[in-house]
């Protein structure tokens, strides 16, 4: 749309019916009002543009003016959250006229959500706003795929590369269209970049559970073992390295769930603490880890050992949480 | 709060500075003032923590009338049907107070916390509370999740019937803000809040989408959030719910753990290239794994320990963290010495919310912080 068509004109509107926002900016403080407390000083623009929206909203107009004061209200307070939803129930209404002149899509609204997306990274209302219209498929019929959303998703976590809500629409998206086949290639780009990139691992992981959750029991364990290595190499490049441990603790949770019998199991702990034994002086997760392992193992005939590992994380590696590790030793007393 | 590193004076005056008035470039804010309000009441009260103090300071803001501003929140829709009638809090003025559409669940619950410290809350009738509770009612979202939204669809749902809003994001922040709400309108065990709303739903919500399994704690079901984390304790201690497993609760405690940063020392063999890593916020809490301290965190975590800890018969378990770190990082890394209030860390400049949340991590530490409501120990005597 054209600036000039976006030209609407509001002077038919009653102003007075709606609740008169009072401008007191000016109010000088006395002893017989009593105290305003958080009083915004509003711009005159501001309070103008409310009290069109109040006016279209009291009035129920469903109108592609409404439509236009609803993008300036979100533009002046984006987490007036009845602005999203004024707008939401205008564009189904606008649709479902289907007038060929309307030039309605769900194209457009996206591409607009992008643009404001960017400019606004920390709202979370567009997110959920994007979910209600893309799951609205009989307003919006036969318009989405995933393909449409992975660019914005994708411009958003470059340029803050743990933005919880987004790497959150990215997990409903995948789960939403059931494709998790770009996923693997997401997950290495943002490791690449920083391997201590927390969100990365976790989405990863939520990926491999549902990858899981539909391989059969031989393809389950190459897949975990693919990813066994894929993690060792990722702690060897930084071993002080509490998310790629998580994982890797994970994945050994992993194997200890998914029926190999009890010998397989004893052997793929054994390697693990070989691994782990490898950065006993250079990784504290490493030392975590390893009592994670050996209780898995067997916590009474490895008592000794834990209880060392966690003396060295009082005394050594972990002093800051010297309480805690005296906790989990008067645990295993 | 009489650590003198405390800059209270020059507190007071941040907190009153906001109270008095805010700056158009903040217009924006404009649905978030109960919030606002909450943050500046809330951290004036813990500074004056004192029976004496706060008695002071109750009388003075009823003197001038303060909570009016408050009370103008208020809005029942009464349908000539007592069963479907609701009421709850529009955050401003601004909003039109037509529609029912516009009450909030954030702002009824500042605004209920608001009226809490300033000793007004009697101002709600009986029949108030009935309709705020059949407000947050219709907030759950039965159909799916079992979650809670913040605000009723301008529509409704196909029956023009009240019902959640169809864009807003079902969130462990609005369940705990929806269950405090019940809670300070007199629901006290499992079967008053069931009146209200379906408990089991609400509970498989958080145990089944919200726990981040095999990590502990909880968020999005993937990424464990400190924040999240004390929202879903804090629901759980108001429905008088235990974590379910003692796997659970050990996850979670060695995640909030976990989350307070400490210093690699030059001369350990413990080494990092992390961009993430800065020895300045060694003590401080993070909301996330290898991310930087920030001072709203150290509140989160301490207040998720606090609510996971008595549980136990062991006392808190935020002595289980170096606690004098934390206070060490807020208050001479993360306050503002010259300005008044905390910052989010040690590069920013000072803000409300950094500021009550630095200030309510430490009265948490003196014991002094309710952590299920969030509001000063001394407002609820």
């Amino acid at each position: 749309m054209s600036i000039q068509q976006e030209q609407y004109t509001f002077d038919d509107l009653d102003l007075s019916n709606v609740p008169p926002i009072q401008d007191n900016s000016n109010h000088k403080l006395d002893h017989h009002h009593p105290r305003e407390l958080c009083k915004i000083l509003y711009s005159k623009d501001y309070l103008h543009t409310l009290k069109i929206f109040n006016a279209l909203l009291n009035s129920n107009e469903y109108s592609k003016r409404s439509l236009y004061i609803t993008k300036q209200v979100i533009q002046l307070v984006p987490a007036y959250y009845t602005a999203w939803n004024f707008r939401f129930h205008i564009l189904q209404k606008l649709m479902a006229l289907s007038d060929t002149e309307n030039e309605i899509t769900l194209d457009k609204e996206l591409d607009w959500l992008d643009e404001f997306t960017l400019n606004n990274p920390k709202n979370y209302q567009i997110w959920s706003y994007r979910e209600s219209l893309i799951k609205d498929t009989v307003s919006f019929p036969n318009q989405h795929s995933l393909k449409r959303e992975l660019p914005i998703i994708e411009l958003m976590i470059d340029d803050d590369t743990k933005n919880y809500h987004v790497w959150s629409y990215r997990k409903w998206c995948v789960k939403y269209y059931q494709d998790y086949t770009n996923e693997w290639k997401f997950c290495d780009k943002y490791i690449d970049r920083d391997v201590y990139n927390n969100s990365s691992w976790c989405h990863r992981m939520f990926i491999l559970e549902n990858m899981i959750l539909v391989s059969t029991p031989i393809d389950r364990l190459s897949l975990i073992e693919k990813e066994t290595k894929y993690t060792m190499e990722k702690i060897d490049l930084a071993p002080q390295n509490i998310s790629s441990w998580n994982y890797y603790r994970r994945l050994q949770l992993l194997l200890l769930n998914n029926g190999t019998d009890n010998h397989k199991k004893n052997i793929n702990l054994q390697n693990s603490i070989e691994f782990a034994n490898r950065f006993n002086t250079t990784s504290s997760y490493a030392l975590e880890y390893l009592a994670f392992a050996y209780s898995a193992l067997d916590s009474q005939k490895y008592r000794t050992q834990i209880l060392e590992i966690y003396q060295c994380l009082v005394t050594k590696y972990d002093p800051i949480r010297a309480n805690y590790w005296k906790y989990k030793i008067s645990e295993l007393e | 709060m009489n650590d003198p590193r405390v800059e209270k004076k020059k507190l007071i005056r941040y907190f009153n500075r906001y109270l008095d008035i805010i700056p158009t470039v903040h217009q924006s804010s404009d649905v978030y003032k109960p919030g606002l309000i909450y943050y500046s009441l809330s951290g004036l009260s813990i500074l004056y923590d004192n029976d004496g103090d706060y008695k002071n300071f109750v009388q003075e803001f009823k003197k001038n009338g303060s909570s009016t501003t408050i009370k103008s929140l208020f809005k029942i829709f009464d349908n000539k049907n007592d069963q479907n009638a609701i009421a709850g809090f529009i955050p401003t003025l601004t909003v039109l107070d037509t529609k029912p559409s516009n009450l909030n669940l954030s702002a009824t619950f500042f605004s209920l916390l608001s009226l809490c410290i300033l000793q007004e809350i009697d101002f709600l009738k009986d029949s108030d509370k009935y309709k705020i509770k059949n407000f947050v009612s219709k907030c759950q979202d039965l159909e799916n999740t079992g979650g809670f939204v913040s605000y009723l669809d301008i529509l409704g749902n196909p029956n023009n019937r009240l019902s959640g809003s169809q864009v807003d994001s079902i969130d462990l922040r609005f369940c705990y803000i929806a269950v405090s709400i019940l809670y300070i309108c007199g629901c006290k065990t499992i079967l008053d809040y069931k009146k209200w709303i379906d408990t089991d739903k609400l509970l498989n919500f958080i145990f089944m989408d919200c726990y981040c399994k095999n990590t502990g704690g909880f968020g999005n079901g993937v990424e464990p959030h400190a924040g999240y984390t004390s929202c879903a304790l804090g629901t759980l201690k108001l429905l008088g719910v235990k974590l379910p497993t003692t796997e659970m609760k050990n996850d979670t405690l060695s995640w909030l753990v976990h989350r307070q940063l400490t210093i690699l020392a030059n001369d350990s063999e413990l080494k990092t290239d992390s961009e993430w890593y800065d020895s300045i916020d060694c003590g401080g809490f993070q909301g996330r794994e290898n991310k930087f301290a920030d001072t709203c965190y150290c509140f989160w975590c301490l207040n998720s320990l606090e609510l996971l800890g008595d549980e136990m018969e062991k006392g808190s378990f935020m002595s289980l963290v170096d606690l004098k770190a934390v206070e060490s990082y807020l208050l001479d890394v993360t306050q503002n010495k010259l300005l008044g209030g905390f910052a989010k860390n040690n590069a920013n400049d000072p803000d409300l919310y950094h500021s009550f949340l630095g200030l309510a991590a430490l009265a948490l530490i003196s014991g002094k912080f309710d952590s299920v409501l969030c509001v000063p120990k001394v407002c609820l005597k």
